[in-house]
């Protein structure tokens, strides 16, 4: 296999229109979260990008190239592109401005704004997509089929997804406190995230990872699925438990699945390394998640920032998160648990932490 | 690059799905499904009909599934957008709009976990294409799933071959790729290449 890294990367987030404006919000603390109101008169916190527009496809349009550019992707658009979404253009289905129509057709979509000439993919499996999609890639660069291939997580707003959750009794009404001794739900969010993965070496390695859908529980992780997943991305990669110095967690805020996810990593690494979760940041940005959070995390450990945590964490989990970037990490783990069963993870290694 | 032949080791092709398809999914699974939406129970009717034609009971852990499904769960999601005018959508109806929900679906009726996706692209040869690239020693098992109009339920159960049938041929449409008389597929130098036996 040949190694493959992590060329590029974007997001625009609720933290700002790229990742500069990210590291800048999350050194300065808190950000106010919006409110969206559902018809049946609730209220739910929501993570939204700035820069309305009354049109959303124009807005959409305007974001994608936006992190595309920001990634540097403007000379490989011949490469493969992954786009990784949960809820595709149905915001704009919503708002009137077009039909329902088949799902690919928002990847074909995209391609035309992009000019995009390489082929086009479109994963869709819930909140693992991203991630999934970096998997593919990564085989595909890897094996030598292409030199290059971008993902790109894109989740823009709509009261669909919201709405679904908000039926599910699955969303804070507040804020959302992963691993929180309080925490009572998750907060969704809007992201588009671009990785441009590459066989041209850069700071940081993708090694691999490893995807398992388990059909027990269509809506949350298990245990013991947790612990398979960590255990055949390490075999992946030929690490060892002891070698990952930080993983980025799945961790949301949800009362059950926070507890699941840590109970899993606690049986695959003992002790646990040093944890940070993104969603108390970003909000869960579904679909985009794994790519909005594989950016965000590489930015913070280069530039030496790190999230905040200024709620009480819950005893009972036995974990904490780490209050500042860990010294001399080279290997991480970040996962991904989502709707559909699937329990995904990726490991990247920090290639400048290879001498020390 | 991987360098396997797969040999086509069982497949359905239920384009549409006879009359009764329903009750025959119940029997074959000994329950009926419930509330896992029209699309998740196509592909569980479609997948279980193809590893019986490969004469598997179970399948191998290993195996890459991918499913492709252009119009997703159309009818869910048509209720939940009439749902959300309102008020919320009910619990099940959200869930069944999700595309994802196939997965657990099939991995609980095939007794099975492992690598699963789904995957869309416009032409479905570029997605066997990314399969092949993808699966390992063995094999992978594909499905493409429509509900509506046309409804369809195709799945293909493919695993190395290490024998090498002559006679390859470049494929020049998935039509000719999922043909009764292909037995073979590869990866060549310019796309997919087949064989028959």
């Amino acid at each position: 296999m040949k190694p493959v890294y992590l060329h590029g990367r974007s997001l625009v987030s609720a933290l700002g229109a790229n990742l500069q404006q990210a590291l800048a919000a999350i050194s300065d603390g808190e950000k106010e979260q919006q409110q969206v109101s559902l018809p049946g008169g609730t209220d739910w916190p929501y993570f939204g990008i700035g820069q309305p527009d009354t049109n959303w496809r124009a807005r959409a349009q305007h974001l994608v190239c936006a992190a595309i550019s920001e990634a540097g992707l403007e000379s490989s658009r011949g490469a493969p592109l992954f786009v990784a979404t949960s809820s595709f253009d149905i915001g704009a289905i919503e708002a009137g401005q077009g039909r329902l129509r088949d799902c690919d057709s928002f990847a074909e979509e995209v391609a035309v704004w992009l000019g995009w000439s390489g082929p086009v993919y479109l994963v869709s499996s819930a909140c693992v997509s991203s991630l999934q999609a970096v998997l593919a890639a990564h085989k595909l660069i890897g094996a030598g089929y292409a030199n290059d291939a971008v993902v790109l997580g894109v989740e823009l707003f709509n009261r669909f997804s919201i709405s679904g959750f908000a039926a599910m009794q699955l969303l804070t009404p507040g804020k959302p406190k992963p691993l929180g001794s309080d925490r009572d739900g998750i907060a969704l969010g809007e992201a588009v995230a671009a990785l441009h993965l590459s066989s041209q070496p850069a700071r940081w390695h993708l090694c691999g990872g490893s995807n398992i859908v388990d059909g027990r529980d269509p809506t949350g992780a298990i245990p013991q699925t947790v612990t398979q997943m960590c255990n055949h991305a390490l075999a992946s990669c030929g690490l060892a438990a002891s070698d990952i110095g930080l993983i980025k967690l799945q961790a949301a805020g949800s009362p059950a699945n926070d507890v699941n996810e840590l109970t899993g990593l606690a049986a695959a690494f003992d002790p646990l390394p040093p944890l940070v979760t993104l969603k108390a940041a970003i909000g869960h940005t579904l679909g985009a998640s794994g790519a909005a959070e594989i950016a965000l995390l590489t930015a913070c450990l280069e530039a030496n920032v790190w999230p905040h945590t200024d709620y009480p964490l819950d005893p009972a989990l036995r974990a904490g998160l780490a209050h500042s970037k860990p010294e001399s990490v080279r290997y991480i783990l970040a996962d991904i648990l989502g709707f559909g069963g699937g329990h995904t993870a990726v490991i990247l290694e920090d290639t400048y932490a290879r001498s020390s | 690059m991987n360098s396997f032949t797969w040999k086509i080791t069982g497949r359905t092709s239920a384009e549409p799905p006879p009359e009764g398809w329903r009750d025959q999914l119940t029997i074959r699974l000994g329950y009926r499904p419930r509330r896992i939406g029209i699309l998740a129970e196509l592909a569980l009717y479609g997948a279980l009909g193809c590893l019986d034609n490969a004469q598997e009971k179970e399948l191998p852990k290993d195996v890459l599934v991918r499913v492709s499904s252009s119009r997703g769960p159309v009818s869910a999601i048509s209720q939940v957008l009439e749902q959300n005018r309102e008020d919320l959508p009910l619990p099940f109806s959200f869930l069944q709009s999700q595309t994802s929900q196939i997965l657990p679906a099939l991995a609980g009726a095939l007794n099975w976990q492992g690598d699963a996706s789904v995957v869309m692209a416009r032409n479905p040869m570029n997605l066997a294409m990314l399969a092949c690239q993808q699966a390992g020693r063995c094999g992978m098992l594909l499905g493409w799933v429509e509900e509506g109009s046309p409804c369809l339920s195709h799945w293909i159960r493919l695993a190395p071959y290490t024998s090498l049938p002559a006679g390859f041929m470049v494929a020049t449409s998935f039509e000719e790729m999922t043909s009764p008389s292909t037995n073979h597929w590869r990866l060549g130098r310019t796309g997919m290449e087949i064989a028959a036996l």
